[in-house]
């Protein structure tokens, strides 16, 4: 019974093929249902608008900002700054959801701790918060529709209450001064002292010497043109850049880890130590870290862009920067109603047949498929599918 | 990617903070550690385990009509 709701979420196939203690084959087989856009096709732009984010939850804000942009954008409708900001605001908090989500409930399972589900909680009642404080008529994410003005106070009370929720649940300190922790050395100290879960994590890949495990070279996803997006999305076949995306041949990583590789804390870690766990790890707590900042420092300014999609009429196409990555969104419009949809998740990308999880664990020595299992846990769990997964171990 | 699918709740055991929801003919066990109030007869989304939001009879049955329609609901009916 259990595998027809699996069949509706899909879910990650990963073999991993042993032979004289290191990995040497990787597999991914994806059971996802990539084609879901098609139900789409023929509905009305609202009725797009009501049912993707419940289709799509566990994203669904940034599922929904994606789909109103381009949808805004094949309907000819102007950018509205101010909008735009507030959308954003919503997908951060969505973000900082998805980063709670693993740090209290699943790195506690990896050291041995109880799930810490009650911050979760906490965060979810906190964007509800915010969401009706910006839009009191709970439609974000429907064309035309501004965010109000006077829900700032409710907002900046949000904003203070979830970073105290960070100090209290993640950095033991406030974020902000979390943040300016200065290189490798007070970083692993911070670790060595914290008694939450996020801190005893490192604590944890460090006692096991697992800091560089999963390192892997590859490129960081460029900005993309819109057009150029636009054209893969629309081709008849589409379906097959979308399930293995590449640009000029090559695969990229779009996450986390790619968005704040310059931070000062991620770059230390990744000298010292490469781009693995410990950096990983490390990189979602920055994220993590900068998202009440990132809210205070946009309250009443305007940071959205007019795009020029450069795509005929009635056709629009969005980059979301989601938890897990870059989404895009690409829609044609025919009389009003959705003649095409394509979905492009950062997923595709970062579980590629020649995507970061496959490089960082081709060529992986251990001691036993026992301990191969544990070591790939972490790293699929710090690139992080947005479905269940299933390893397998093959040994020679 | 993503997916969510919504489920009726059918039991509820509030010392474990689970629930039993049914999705078509289908039964699952899911946390609600991350819902307030959950009642019987709430409609959820639930993913990976866990209830995400309680949502209207009206938007699970729309949910679910969509999913039917990619047939993606066969194997349960």
């Amino acid at each position: 019974m259990a595998n027809a709701v699996g069949n509706i979420e899909g879910r990650l196939n990963i073999g991993l093929h042993l032979s004289d203690g290191t990995v040497t084959g990787v597999d991914i087989r994806s059971s996802r249902p990539l084609q879901t856009p098609r139900i789409f096709e023929g509905k009305s732009v609202e009725e797009l608008l009501q049912t993707l984010p419940l289709l799509y939850s566990i994203c669904g804000t940034a599922q929904a900002h994606a789909a109103v942009t381009a949808c805004g954008q094949a309907l000819g409708l102007p950018v509205d700054a101010r909008q735009q900001s507030a959308r954003e605001k919503l997908v951060w908090l969505e973000t900082a959801k998805e980063h709670l989500w693993r740090v209290l409930l699943d790195w506690p399972g990896f050291i041995g701790l109880p799930p810490a589900a009650a911050g979760v909680g906490e965060m979810l009642q906190l964007i509800k918060r915010f969401r009706v404080a910006s839009y009191p008529n709970e439609r974000p994410f429907m064309p035309g529709v501004m965010p109000v003005t006077d829900g700032v106070r409710e907002m900046d009370s949000v904003i203070d209450e979830f970073a105290q929720l960070l100090q209290d649940q993640v950095f033991g300190m406030p974020p902000a001064e979390w943040l300016g922790l200065e290189g490798c050395p007070a970083l692993l100290r911070w670790a060595a002292d914290s008694r939450l879960p996020a801190g005893r994590m490192l604590q944890f890949v460090r006692d096991n010497r697992w800091d560089s495990l999963g390192s892997a070279n590859i490129g960081v996803l460029p900005p993309v043109e819109q057009a150029f997006l636009a054209r893969q999305l629309e081709r008849p076949d589409a379906g097959r850049f979308i399930a293995c995306p590449r640009l000029d041949g090559q695969c990229y990583e779009t996450s986390p880890f790619t968005r704040v590789t310059d931070h000062p804390l991620v770059a230390a870690v990744v000298a010292e130590y490469g781009a693995g766990l410990l950096a990983r790890y490390c990189a979602r707590l920055v994220e993590l870290a900068g998202i009440p900042g990132r809210l205070r420092e946009a309250a009443g300014k305007t940071t959205g862009n007019a795009v020029e999609s450069g795509l005929p009429p009635g056709q629009g196409i969005s980059q979301v920067e989601a938890a897990r990555g870059r989404l895009v969104h690409w829609v044609a419009l025919e009389a009003g109603r959705i003649a095409r949809y394509q979905i492009l998740a950062p997923t595709e990308w970062n579980f590629h047949p020649d995507g970061v999880l496959v490089q960082g664990l081709k060529g992986l020595q251990v001691n036993s498929a026992d301990q191969l299992r544990r070591q790939s846990a972490l790293l699929i769990n710090a690139i992080d599918p947005c479905v269940g997964y299933e390893l397998r171990i093959g040994q020679a | 990617m993503c997916l969510a699918i919504p489920g009726k709740v059918v039991e509820i055991d509030a010392v474990t903070d689970m629930a039993t929801v049914s999705v078509g003919n289908v039964k699952k066990e899911v946390s609600t550690a991350l819902v307030e109030d959950v009642a019987l007869g709430d409609y959820l989304l639930i993913h990976v385990g866990y209830a995400l939001n309680k949502i209207s009879e009206e938007e699970a049955a729309n949910t679910l009509r969509l999913f039917e329609e990619a047939g993606m609901m066969e194997v349960m009916e």
